[in-house]
C-alpha cells in the first residue's frame, strides 16, 4: 500500500470531526470536556475552560441564546442536554482563586477600541492581557451599556462577577462618556470600532470586508454589526471581538491586514455517534427554576454522551490494546513503511491483526483495516522489513500440509457426467480426520456425480504473511490439480478456504459443504433426549457469506437443535483470535481475545470452522464442530469436551488421514524418505507437549535437535541435575532441549526456543 | 575474580572441560550484539539456560522487531 493512498485512508476517519454542539457555537465552546468536568464534580475546572473560551463567563451564561440545542444528538433521543444551565452552574459552583497573571513584556503599540460592548470589551481585553497598550472609548457611563439597558443581563451582580476585574486589567485604560467623532482626534497604531448597529462608523462602511473584518484604513477594522450585517447569534460580536484580536495582533506585526474575524459558516459535522444502547432519560429540571445545584448539575452532565465516534476501539481488541486513535496508527503504519525511515514501530501491530474485517463494516465510513494491515504485511515482507519468525510456523505448516507427507489428491475416473472436487482444507484433517471421512462418505453417497479428493491448505498462512509470491504459487497449484480433475464443481468446508476461493479463485464452480448439506436430509435427527440450547459461534471468514451463514442454520434446525444466536454474529462476527496467525506476534492480545470470546456466552458453542472450536477448547470452553451434530450426534456431549490435538498430533493426524484415504480407495503411501532425526525416540510429558504449543513446537524440532546434539556431541552436562543441554538453529529459530538419556530413547525435561541468532564458530 | 575460577556446574561433554564465562555474539533483524555467557574454552559451545531466554532474550527480540 502506498502512502497517498494511507493518507486517503487516513481521511475517511470521522472520530476527530466537531462535536455537533461546539460545532454551531459562535465561540466554539468545548461542552463535551465542559460535560465531562462537571459529571466528576470538578466545577472549578468546567469554570476555567469556560472563562478562557467565552472571556465573560457570568454574562454569557445569563443570556446565550443555545444555538447549540438544536444541534445536540440526544434531541433524537430525548431532550438536547441542557448546556446554558451547566455552563451556569459551573460560574456559581466554582471556587474563583483570583489567578496571577502572566507577565507579559509591553508591545510598545497603541490600540483604539471604540465602543465597550462585549465585542469591544473582549477585543480589547484579549489585546491588553498580551502586552499592548490599549485605549478603549465609551460614550455611555458604563461599559455593556445596552446589555443592561435591554435587561439582558439584570444583575448588577453579574457585571461585578464578570467585569469588574477584566477593568483591572494591566495596560487597560477605559474612557467612559468619550465619543470619539473623529479617528484623527484619537492617537493609534491599529483600531477595532465597535460602536453598535446604529454607532458611529466613520464612513468605512463601503469599503468593509466581512470576511476580515477590514477597512480601506490601514490598521482600521470595524465590527459586523456596526457595519450593518445581520446577527447568527448574540455571541457573534463576542466572536468577533475575540478573534479580531488576533488579526490586529497579526496586523501590528506583519502590517498585513487579513485574517477571517468575520467569518462563521458552520460546515456539518461528519461525526457519527452510536446511539443504539442510549437509555432515554429526559433534561434533569432545576428545582429552583432558575440555575442548577451542584447536585443537579451532575446529573445532567451525566446525561452528555460526550459524542465521539468509538464503535473500531469498541469492537476491536486490536484497536483497543494498542489504545491509539485510528489516524496515529495510520500514521506509525505510514512511518513503519516509509522507505527513507529505518524504524518500523507499527510492525507488531500491523502483524496483530486477525485480518476478520469487522472494522469495515462497522466504521459508518467503511475504513477497513484489513486491507490497511494486509497491504503493509506485504510492503514490511517485500523490503525485508518483516520479523521473519513471526509468521514462520505457520508458514512450515502449511508447506508440511503441501508436501508429500500430507497432501493428497484422489481423482477416480470420471464415471459420471456430474464432477466434483472436494477440498477440505488442511486444518479439518489436522482436527480430526474423521471430520474429513465422514464427510467424504457422506459425498460419495448422497451426491450424484464422481467426488475427486483433493488434501492440502488453500495457502491463507502465505496470504496472512504478506508472502504474495508464495501464495500465488500455492492458488496455481491449486488451479493446476482442479484442472487435471476435469474441472468439476468444487466443496469446500472450511471458511477460510471459500473466503480465499472467493478472492482468488472466483472463476471457479464451487459450493459451500453446508448449502450441499443444507438442500439433502440431514445425516442426524435429534433424538427425544434434545441436547442443551447452544450457541452458533459463526467463523469472521464467513462475514460476507450469508448462503453458508444461512445453510448452517437451517442445518441445526433440520437436526431439531434449539440454538440462540450471539450478539455479533452473521456480518458482525468476531474473530475467534486464530486468524491472521497472531500467535507468534502477539500471544498477550491473542490469549485476551480467546479469552473475551469464550466468556460471550455460557451456551456451548457450534461452529463451522474448525480452528474456532479448537480454539474455545483449548480454553475450556464447551464447544463443537458441526460436523460433530451431523456425523456424532450420540456422542455429542464428548465431542464438546473433546482436547484439541497438540501441533504434533495436528501433523500426524494429516499423515495418518493421508494413508488412511489412501488405503481404502486402493493407493499405497509410498514410503517417504525418512529423516534420520525422526527414528529419534522421544518421551514427551502431556504438560511439555501443553507449553510446545504455546511456544509452537513441535515433536520433529525436538528429534531434530536431540539427533543433532548425540551425533556431534554438541552438549552441555548440568551436574546439578544430571541433565544434557544442547541446541540448534533450524530456519529462523533456535530450539534448545534439555533431557535424559532413558532405555530407548531420551526423555525430555525441557524445550525452549528463540529468535536470537548465536554467532557460533564452527 | 577470575570468571574461569567460578563453577557453574556445567561441562562441555565434547571436550570434557568446565563451561566459562566468555563473551558471545548474536545478531538478529539486522542488528549486532554481545553478552557473557557459559562457554566451552576448547570449542567455543555455549549454553543459554531457560530462565535467561524467556525473560532477557524475549526483551531484546521484542525490542528489536518493535524497533
Amino acid at each position: 500500500m502506498d502512502l497517498i493512498k494511507l493518507r486517503d485512508i487516513k481521511e475517511t476517519c470521522i472520530r476527530d470531526e466537531p462535536v455537533f454542539c461546539s460545532n454551531s457555537c459562535p465561540l466554539g465552546v468545548d461542552v463535551r470536556e465542559l460535560a465531562a468536568r462537571i459529571s466528576r464534580s470538578d466545577f472549578s475546572g468546567a469554570y476555567k475552560l469556560y472563562r478562557k473560551q467565552v472571556v465573560f463567563p457570568h454574562i454569557v451564561s445569563m443570556m446565550c441564546d443555545e444555538p447549540c440545542r438544536n444541534s445536540c444528538i440526544r434531541s433524537d433521543i430525548d431532550e438536547p442536554i441542557s448546556i446554558r444551565l451547566l455552563e451556569r452552574s459551573c460560574c456559581e459552583q466554582a471556587k474563583k482563586n483570583i489567578e496571577p497573571a502572566y507577565y507579559m513584556p509591553a508591545k510598545n503599540k497603541v490600540v483604539a477600541v471604540i465602543g465597550a460592548g462585549l465585542g469591544g470589551l473582549s477585543c480589547a481585553v484579549k489585546l491588553a492581557l498580551k502586552g499592548y497598550e490599549v485605549n478603549l472609548y465609551e460614550k455611555q457611563a458604563s461599559v455593556v451599556s445596552w446589555l443592561i439597558e435591554h435587561d439582558a443581563v439584570n444583575s448588577t451582580e453579574l457585571y461585578g462577577l464578570d467585569i469588574e476585574q477584566i477593568l483591572k486589567t494591566e495596560n487597560l485604560a477605559v474612557h467612559l462618556q468619550k465619543e470619539v467623532r473623529s479617528l484623527n482626534h484619537i492617537e493609534f497604531d491599529a483600531a477595532y470600532i465597535a460602536t453598535g448597529i446604529d454607532g458611529r462608523s466613520f464612513k468605512l462602511t463601503e469599503s468593509f470586508d466581512p470576511v476580515s473584518l477590514a477597512t480601506a484604513e490601514k490598521g482600521v477594522f470595524i465590527s459586523g454589526r456596526t457595519a450593518g450585517q445581520p446577527e447568527y447569534s448574540v455571541l457573534i460580536p463576542l466572536r468577533q471581538g475575540i478573534s479580531v484580536s488576533q488579526s490586529i495582533e497579526n496586523f501590528l506585526k506583519t502590517g498585513n491586514m487579513g485574517g477571517k474575524a468575520g467569518e462563521f459558516n458552520i460546515v456539518p459535522s461528519r461525526l457519527y455517534v452510536d446511539t443504539k444502547t442510549t437509555i432515554k432519560s429526559a433534561a434533569v429540571k432545576p428545582v429552583n427554576k432558575q440555575a442548577y445545584s451542584a447536585s443537579e448539575a451532575v446529573k445532567e452532565a451525566d446525561r452528555c454522551l460526550l459524542c465521539e465516534c468509538s464503535v473500531c476501539i469498541n469492537s476491536c481488541e486490536l484497536l483497543d490494546f494498542y489504545n491509539k486513535k485510528p489516524k496515529k496508527i495510520i500514521d506509525d503504519i505510514s512511518a513503519s513503511l516509509n522507505v527513507v525511515t529505518t524504524t518500523r514501530v507499527a510492525s507488531r501491530q500491523i502483524n496483530s491483526c486477525n485480518l476478520c474485517g469487522l472494522c469495515n463494516v462497522i466504521c459508518p465510513t467503511g475504513l477497513d483495516f484489513e486491507e490497511v494491515f494486509l497491504s503493509s504485511r506485504r510492503a514490511l515482507y517485500k523490503g525485508g522489513n518483516l520479523p521473519p519468525a513471526f509468521h514462520d510456523f505457520w508458514i512450515r505448516d502449511m508447506d508440511f500440509s503441501n508436501s508429500e507427507e500430507a497432501f493428497l489428491f484422489i481423482n477416480p475416473p470420471q464415471s459420471k457426467s456430474k464432477r466434483y472436487l472436494f477440498f477440505p482444507g488442511c486444518q479439518l484433517g489436522a482436527s480430526d480426520p474423521r471430520y474429513v471421512t465422514d464427510t467424504y462418505d457422506y459425498l460419495k453417497k448422497n451426491i450424484n456425480g464422481s467426488i475427486s479428493l483433493m488434501l492440502g491448505c488453500c495457502g491463507a498462512p502465505a496470504e496472512w504473511a504478506g508472502q504474495e509470491e508464495k501464495f500465488t504459487e500455492v492458488i496455481a497449484m491449486i488451479r493446476e490439480h482442479w484442472q487435471k480433475a476435469g474441472c468439476p464443481e468444487l466443496i469446500l468446508t472450511c471458511p477460510t478456504c471459500i473466503k480465499m476461493f472467493a478472492t482468488y479463485l472466483g472463476d471457479l464452480p464451487r459450493h459451500s459443504l453446508w448449502s450441499i448439506m443444507g438442500r439433502m436430509d440431514t445425516p442426524h435427527k435429534a433424538n427425544e433426549r434434545k441436547f442443551d440450547k447452544f450457541t452458533v459461534f459463526d467463523a469472521c471468514a464467513s462475514r460476507n457469506d450469508i448462503e453458508t451463514r444461512n445453510s448452517v442454520r437451517k442445518l441445526i434446525q433440520n437436526s431439531g437443535y434449539a440454538m440462540e444466536e450471539l450478539d455479533y454474529s452473521g456480518g458482525q462476527a468476531k474473530c475467534c483470535g486464530y486468524g491472521g496467525q497472531i500467535h507468534a506476534v502477539n500471544p498477550l492480545l491473542l490469549d485476551r481475545i480467546v479469552s473475551n470470546r469464550v466468556s460471550d456466552s455460557p451456551l456451548d458453542y457450534i461452529t463451522y470452522c474448525t480452528n474456532c472450536r479448537d480454539t474455545f477448547a483449548n480454553a475450556g470452553k464447551r464447544a463443537f464442530h458441526i460436523l460433530d451434530l451431523l456425523f456424532r450426534a450420540d456422542e455429542i456431549q464428548k465431542r464438546a469436551l473433546r482436547k484439541p490435538p497438540t501441533l504434533t498430533q495436528r501433523r500426524n493426524n494429516r499423515r495418518g488421514l493421508k494413508r488412511d484415504l489412501l488405503k481404502i480407495n486402493g493407493g499405497a503411501v509410498m514410503p517417504s524418505q525418512k529423516n534420520e532425526f525422526e527414528c529419534v525416540k522421544v518421551a514427551i510429558s502431556e504438560e511439555i507437549y501443553e507449553k510446545m504449543d504455546q511456544d509452537l513446537i513441535v515433536l520433529e524440532d525436538v528429534q531434530r535437535t536431540i539427533h543433532h546434539c548425540e551425533k556431534t556431541g554438541e552438549k552441555v552436562l548440568d551436574r546439578a541435575t544430571g541433565n544434557i543441554a544442547g541446541h540448534l538453529q533450524s530456519g529462523y529459530i533456535t530450539y534448545w532441549v534439555v533431557y535424559q538419556p532413558v532405555k530407548d530413547g531420551f526423555k525430555l525435561v525441557d524445550v525452549y526456543s528463540h529468535r536470537l541468532v548465536i554467532e557460533e564458530e564452527k | 575474580m577470575d570468571s574461569s575460577d567460578h563453577d557453574n556446574g556445567l561441562i562441555c561433554l565434547k571436550c570434557n572441560r568446565k563451561l566459562e564465562e566468555h563473551q558471545v555474539f548474536f545478531n538478529y533483524l539486522g542488528h549486532r550484539f554481545n553478552t557473557m555467557l557459559p562457554c566451552c574454552p576448547q570449542c567455543s559451545q555455549i549454553y543459554l539456560s531457560v530462565d535467561l531466554v524467556k525473560s532477557k532474550v524475549k526483551e531484546v527480540e521484542m525490542t528489536l522487531e518493535d524497533k
